[in-house]
């Protein structure tokens, strides 16, 4: 009775310490250590049954004590009888011998106990042999350790699932996240792409507005050296015709000089003629040659011509004057210096000469009042000041001409001096210029004459002479009574504002 | 072993045996056995074991055994004619150490292994995992031998002996191609049970049958003593009536009870299992002199075959030693063979294995080595 309690006592004690732990490591050592301490065993083991690929058995230790370093069970010599691999006949065969004791020697046996539905359980003893009433009480107890094994073994395949899952999320996320990033880095790469083309957009557009721009300029260039290689040939064509019209109107007016004193010695002497004539015996007036001579006379209207030919002489004289004055205004107008170098210059004369030189293109449309003030020289490429003195006089006498009609306008023009700057102001009593294009008048190619009349080139060629060129102001004023009021500004000394 | 005995107790006197016991040509290892009332502190030692040039194990007990004689003041340096191994397991009471992993790393596979020496700080906590993971490494193939070291004082200090100097909260494992024969018992019999132990934290049982441990405990023994036990005379009184945990066909494993904590719940010498079934033990002078002469005569019969042994190891627990008193000298008698040396410790639990059984920590046990080549 005793030892039946006492075995129920450590039945118990194991039944309570195996099964505590779901890692089949930790719950197979301390159960088999609880079977050795409490069962007073020498050394045991637990193997486990795997299926073969065959679709038999094979048996592995999972846990031995001594330790075992291979996969060799520790009992290996006790158990030779007993084949490593089974077909399942042969481990049915082997189930239905269990328990098993095998003897070795006379004081070690080996007992082999199965552990159902999981592999065996393999306890040593030595001396004392468990009495047979101890493994028939085992039963339950196997049982149960069979079954916290098998859920160790499920446990393991949860957490193995688990942990694959685990490795899989973990995976998945670090995949997204790369996926992420490189989303990220695809969409850092299109913006830069698109910054870039827009930037390429830009610089396109820039560089066609640059393009523009500069064909705009070079256009602009070439046309202003078009039109100012002109005003050098016509500059230089109209010197050359007014030094070779200067030497025959020379000896014109010199002949014409001597011919009218030459005249006046003959003009005396006709007289002279005349009176004696006069003076001569009646009977003489009888005489046939003489009276055809008077009739003559009278027929001729001789003593008109005598009368009228002083006249003639006079205003002649005063055309060759005129001719003269003409033909040095073209020669001071078209001086051939170089036109890049800055000289002195008296704008009034500048003016001076470019009115005669415009007369044409005014006096017909137009009188001119000129107010001319104290005027130092000012330093300047004069051909390009008279350029721009030029077109502002044929400006305004084109829009006189287009608004008055036979009626004649007014350009006024006047000079004046202060501080160290020319100033020169020409009006008209033209239109003015319509407000739209005020701001632009200075812009290449703007016109308002009609076609043929003007390139658009006058003020634009005016506006970088004097500005760009002179370091100067030039202005428009629109009154709001009519007209234009332009004003040049430079500086008396170039390299000055 | 050749044996060298100082009964002064000093460090000079140690470094004078350890030097006479090594010197000899055969001895290639010493095992050191000495008392507490020594006073050996690590300061004063460790010059002396780190100095000594061959392994050298072994502990401070609270008495040492020399032939008849129990000495509680002196040193016994035995030499070992094999040259033995000694790992040392630091953290004996850290519940974070994996002790298989730790041995298992330490201790290479060796047939010669024959003999194994342990020797732990009897204070340390986790003893139990120590002698399971020892057991779950080496198995029943080798004769273990050895007991917990300290002081009687119940303060844990350094008491292990090594070459690293004195060392606490240790346990050392020593082994060595020697043959040995190992007797274990200890004439403790059942008065009462089994109580199911139905709380318990280590070496602490708290409650018995789910009433507090103190309380069941005090009645059996007024019952079996006519003597109330009391907080004063708790130690007195439990010496005599020490705890079993049983075993299939087996002598139960003997739990010294030591301390009464205030909540009722009992210290013991060794770790009593939750849900396990323990009985109430009582004894006298007969029983367990008997159980000593059973344990040296087992020893003895187990020495493998064609080996005489030439000493006896006696590993007996310090708390037989306070039972018995005077009588302790008739253990001392039942124990000793003519044709050998007598030594040993009178130790805090006792660690041993008789090649057919499991590894325990024993408590009041007569441990029993036959030792020889």
């Amino acid at each position: 009775m005793t030892k039946q309690l006492e075995l129920i006592q450590i039945l118990y004690e194991i039944s309570v310490a195996i099964g505590t732990s779901l890692d089949i490591t930790e719950n197979s050592k301390k159960s088999l250590s609880i079977f050795l301490r409490k069962l007073n065993c020498a050394a045991g083991e637990i193997l486990i049954r795997k299926e073969t690929p065959e679709g038999g058995y094979h048996l592995e230790p999972i846990i031995s004590i001594p330790r075992s370093r291979g996969k060799r069970s520790i009992f290996a010599k006790e158990l030779q009888g007993i084949p490593e691999a089974f077909t399942p006949d042969e481990w049915a065969t082997l189930r239905a011998q269990l328990p098993m004791r095998i003897e070795e020697g006379y004081d070690s046996f080996l007992h082999i106990l199965e552990l159902p539905g999981f592999g065996l359980l393999l306890l040593k003893k030595r001396e004392d042999d468990f009495e047979p009433f101890v493994i028939m009480s085992l039963d339950s107890i196997l049982s149960k350790l069979a079954i916290s094994f098998n859920n160790c073994l499920r446990n393991e395949k949860i957490e193995k699932m688990h942990r694959d899952e685990q490795r899989l999320t973990k995976e998945l996320i670090e995949k997204t996240g790369a996926l992420h990033e490189s989303r990220l880095t695809l969409f850092h790469i299109m913006q830069e792409m698109k910054e870039v083309e827009g930037e390429l957009r830009s610089s396109k557009e820039t560089l066609e507005e640059r393009v523009v721009e500069r064909t705009r300029e070079l256009e602009e260039m070439h046309a202003q050296m078009l039109i100012q290689e002109k005003m050098a040939s016509v500059g230089q064509l109209a010197a050359g015709m007014a030094h070779e019209l200067s030497n025959p109107v020379n000896f014109v007016r010199t002949n014409f000089s001597t011919l009218t004193d030459n005249f006046t010695d003959l003009l005396d002497i006709l007289n002279e003629y005349r009176s004696i004539a006069d003076r001569c015996d009646p009977e003489c007036d009888s005489n046939p040659d003489l009276s055809a001579l008077r009739e003559k006379e009278e027929s001729l209207a001789i003593d008109y011509i005598l009368s009228d030919i002083p006249e003639l002489f006079l205003e002649s004289e005063r055309g060759f004057e005129r001719v003269v004055q003409i033909i040095q205004s073209i020669r001071d107008f078209s001086y051939p210096r170089n036109v890049e170098n800055f000289v002195f210059f008296n704008i009034n004369k500048g003016i001076e000469d470019t009115l005669i030189i415009a007369r044409n293109i005014y006096k017909y449309h137009a009188e001119v009042r000129t107010e001319l003030g104290e005027m130092p020289d000012v330093q300047c490429i004069p051909e390009q000041l008279n350029q721009v003195f030029l077109n502002l006089i044929v400006n305004s006498a084109h829009a006189i001409e287009e608004t008055c009609g036979d009626s004649k306008g007014l350009i006024a023009i006047r000079t004046w001096y202060e501080n160290d700057h020319a100033f020169c102001e020409v009006a008209d009593t033209g239109p003015g210029i319509p407000v739209d294009i005020r701001s632009r008048i200075f812009e290449p190619f703007l016109t308002t004459k009609n076609p043929g009349k003007g390139t658009g080139l006058g003020l634009s060629i005016s506006y970088d002479i004097i500005v760009n060129k002179h370091n100067g102001e030039l202005t428009c004023e629109c009154p709001e009574g009519g007209g234009s009021i332009f004003t040049i500004k430079i500086p008396k000394f170039h390299g000055e504002k | 072993m050749i044996v060298n005995i100082d009964r002064s107790g000093t460090v000079e006197s140690l470094e004078k045996i350890v030097s006479i016991t090594k010197s000899h040509e055969a001895v290639e290892g010493l095992m050191i056995l000495s008392c507490d009332a020594n006073g050996f502190a690590p300061d004063s030692v460790n010059g002396v074991l780190r100095d000594c040039d061959i392994p050298l194990f072994g502990g401070v007990f609270p008495e040492i055994i020399c032939g008849t004689e129990k000495l509680s003041a002196g040193t016994i340096v035995a030499g070992l004619t094999k040259r033995p191994e000694v790992r040392i397991i630091n953290s004996l009471s850290d519940i974070n150490i994996d002790y298989d992993r730790e041995l298992d790393e330490k201790i290479p596979d060796s047939e010669s292994i024959k003999t194994v020496f342990v020797f732990v700080d009897g204070f340390a906590k986790r003893i139990n995992a120590f002698i399971e993971s020892l057991f779950n490494i080496f198995g029943l193939e080798v004769n273990y031998i050895g007991g917990g070291a300290g002081s009687l004082s119940m303060q844990q200090k350094p008491c292990l002996l090594t070459n690293e100097g004195m060392l606490q909260d240790s346990g050392l494992v020593a082994t060595v191609n020697m043959e040995s024969g190992i007797g274990i018992s200890h004439g403790w019999k059942k008065i009462k049970g089994p109580f199911r132990v139905t709380e318990s934290d280590r070496n602490t049982i708290k409650t018995l049958d789910w009433s507090p441990a103190f309380e069941v405990y005090q009645k059996v023994v007024k019952k079996h003593s006519g003597q109330d036990i009391t907080e004063d005379n708790f130690f007195d009184m439990a010496k005599k009536y020490p705890f079993g945990l049983s075993r299939l066909a087996a002598d139960c494993i003997v739990r010294d009870p030591f301390k009464l904590e205030a909540d009722g719940s009992l210290t013991c010498v060794g770790e009593v299992p939750q849900e396990s079934f323990i009985y109430i033990l009582n004894g006298d002078m007969s029983s367990l002199v008997k159980s000593a002469s059973k344990a040296a005569a087992i020893s003895r019969a187990s020495f493998t075959e064609g080996h005489k042994p030439d000493t006896t190891l006696f590993i007996d627990c310090i708390s037989r030693v306070l039972f018995l008193k005077e009588d302790f000298q008739q253990e001392l008698k039942a124990v000793v063979d003519p044709g050998t040396e007598l030594i040993g410790a009178l130790t805090i639990g006792e660690i041993a294995n008789s090649r057919k059984s499991y590894l325990e920590f024993y408590n009041k046990t007569a441990v029993v080595g036959s030792m020889g080549n």
